[in-house]
Parts: C-alpha cells; structure tokens; sequence
C-alpha cells in the first residue's frame, strides 16, 4: 500500500541484473551454499535488489568488480566478513558459478577464481546447465 | 496480470518462508537499513545534480565530504540519527526510523514503486497537491451530505445544485445556510 503512494524523483531507467546459478545434481550450487549463510543471502537479496535498480557504468567497485577473463564478482558485507558472488555476464544474464569470502586479499576457498573459471567455459559450451536464481 | 500476482505471491511466500530463520531475520533488517539509506542518498544527490562535496557543503561543512563518501557505502552502517536528520533537511525530505513488524518490511520488499528509492523534496512531492484536492472534494461530498439530511432533499439533485456552487473552501456551515435560503428560509 505505501509503495502506492510515495513520490519519487525521475531516475534513469536502470539495467536488470538477472542471476542464474550453475546446477550440479539437479541443485543449485549458490543455494547450496547460501544454505549455510542464512545472514549472507539476505544481505545478498537486498544488495542485488539495489544493484538492479540503477544502470551498471554507476554501480561501485565496493559493489561490483570485474575480475578479468569475463567473470567479475558482486560484493557484499555480513558481520565482520566480505562475500563475493563471483559470475559472468551470459546471454543477458549474469551467472553466478561459485560463492566464497575474501579475507586479506585472499579468497577462501583460495582456488575460487580458478574453479569459477573452470565452471563458467562449462557453461558456455553447455555441458553445465543453469537455472534462475532469485535471492 | 494473474500470472504476475501468482508470481508475486510466490515471491512472498519464498521470503516469509526465508524469515524463519533467526539469522536471515536479523541480516534482512540490517540490510534494507544499511543498503536503503546508502542508495537513497546517492540517489537523491544525483537526482539533484550534486557532487558530495556539495552536499557536504550544503550541511555547512565542505570538509564533510569523506563522511558523505561513508554514508553513501552500504556496507558502513554506521550512521548518526542527528546526521541523518540533517542530510533529510537537506535534500528536503522526511526520515521514518522506527521499529515495525516484519510483514510491513516484507511489504517494502516486494513493492517495485521507484518511490522508495529516490524519495521527492517536499516542494516535489506532487503526492501532497493529490492529498489537499481528495480533501477538497472530500469536503464538498460532507456538505452535501449534511444539507440532504437538513432539508430531506434528493441526494442527487442536492449534491449536483451545491456542490457545482460551493467553491472548495466553502465551509460546511455555510453550505446549510444556501441551502436553508434556497428552499424558502427554514
């Protein structure tokens, strides 16, 4: 009902950010790994939400960072700890292949990047299916 | 227009079924906290055509600029009610910190209205111009009302003579006493 109501201010019309998570066993392995960071996907949900709503050439590097070879990741904080979501922009999508924290300049799992390389030519040559995800 | 309140229900269910869990709960209000004031405010400056030192300036300060940097960044969440106070004064715009049930943020959530993300000044707030006509009119329908139960009138005829006469300031009382000198002076 509020949302009926407030006024706004004309803003650019924004670029979608529409996720997609890589399956393994018929489930999703984002899902699987927010399943043990209940706090994070909620954090997760509210910052893409925000992200969605304003075009991508704006979105910050404490936001968003591309991290070369295609994949870039999407950042966000929960307690005292620095997630990333990292992905590729696929067929208007934005595929997220693997979850992980950064700690000191360092990803835990360390072999993060390397796999979420691995996962991503998999699906691009289709031997690695995807599915929406909605956070 | 069925499918997409089918899909929206879905969406409800999904997240009420999400806020079951205690930590999810807590890190969702943290969250639109946090992310809503930071967006919010790159959102209104932007709006405005401002670069952060301008704000900064506009709250007397240039040197407050590093601080609007701060407050811009969702993942801060460290921020002063009397500053926020102040940064509403400036871009002219109400702030509601309060406590609230969960199914009104789960309301907040799920709505899609740009409204909440880049909040009009007062002067902008076109919603207020809306809210005085509806009381307008809302007063012409009242007098009208009142005058048929006065004089025992046909409520379409009555509503139709005085309410095309009345101007919208007309007081109630006022609109009786027409009413009373048109139909012979009861």
């Amino acid at each position: 009902m509020i949302a009926d109501v407030i006024p706004f201010r004309p803003q650019p019309q924004p670029i979608s950010l529409r996720l997609r998570e890589v399956l393994n066993d018929e489930s999703g392995e984002i899902t699987k790994w927010f399943s043990a960071n209940s706090g994070a996907r909620a954090k997760f949900r509210i910052r893409v939400q925000h992200l969605q709503k304003i075009g991508r050439g704006e979105w910050n590097i404490t936001q968003f960072r591309h991290l070369g070879d295609g994949l870039a990741e999407i950042k966000w904080k929960h307690g005292n700890k620095q997630f990333r979501a990292i992905g590729f922009d696929h067929q208007g999508w934005f595929v997220v292949v693997i979850g992980c924290i950064h700690k000191m300049n360092v990803y835990d799992p360390q072999s993060c990047l390397k796999t979420a390389k691995r996962i991503m030519g998999e699906v691009k040559d289709g031997t690695r299916k995807t599915r929406e995800f909605k956070p | 227009m069925e499918l997409e309140r089918l899909e929206n229900l879905s969406l409800e269910k999904q997240l009420v079924d999400q806020l079951q869990d205690e930590e999810y709960r807590r890190a969702f209000v943290e969250g639109h906290t946090t992310d809503t004031i930071a967006f919010q405010l790159r959102a209104m400056r932007k709006a405005e055509g401002w670069e952060q030192k301008d704000v900064a300036e506009r709250l007397g300060n240039r040197n407050l600029q590093p601080m609007i940097s701060r407050y811009e960044n969702p993942d801060y969440g460290k921020y002063s009610i009397s500053t926020l106070l102040e940064l509403a004064a400036v871009f002219d715009v109400a702030l509601a910190v309060r406590f609230a049930p969960f199914s009104e943020l789960v309301e907040w959530d799920l709505s899609s209205n740009p409204a909440k993300d880049c909040p009009a000044s007062f002067a902008k707030d076109v919603r207020l111009t809306e809210m005085v006509e509806e009381n307008k009119e809302l007063q012409q329908a009242a007098g009208a009302v009142i005058i048929n139960n006065v004089l025992g009138i046909s409520a379409a005829t009555q509503h139709q003579d005085f309410a095309r006469r009345a101007t919208p300031h007309t007081p109630v009382f006022e609109l009786v006493a027409q009413a009373q000198r048109a139909s012979g002076g009861m």
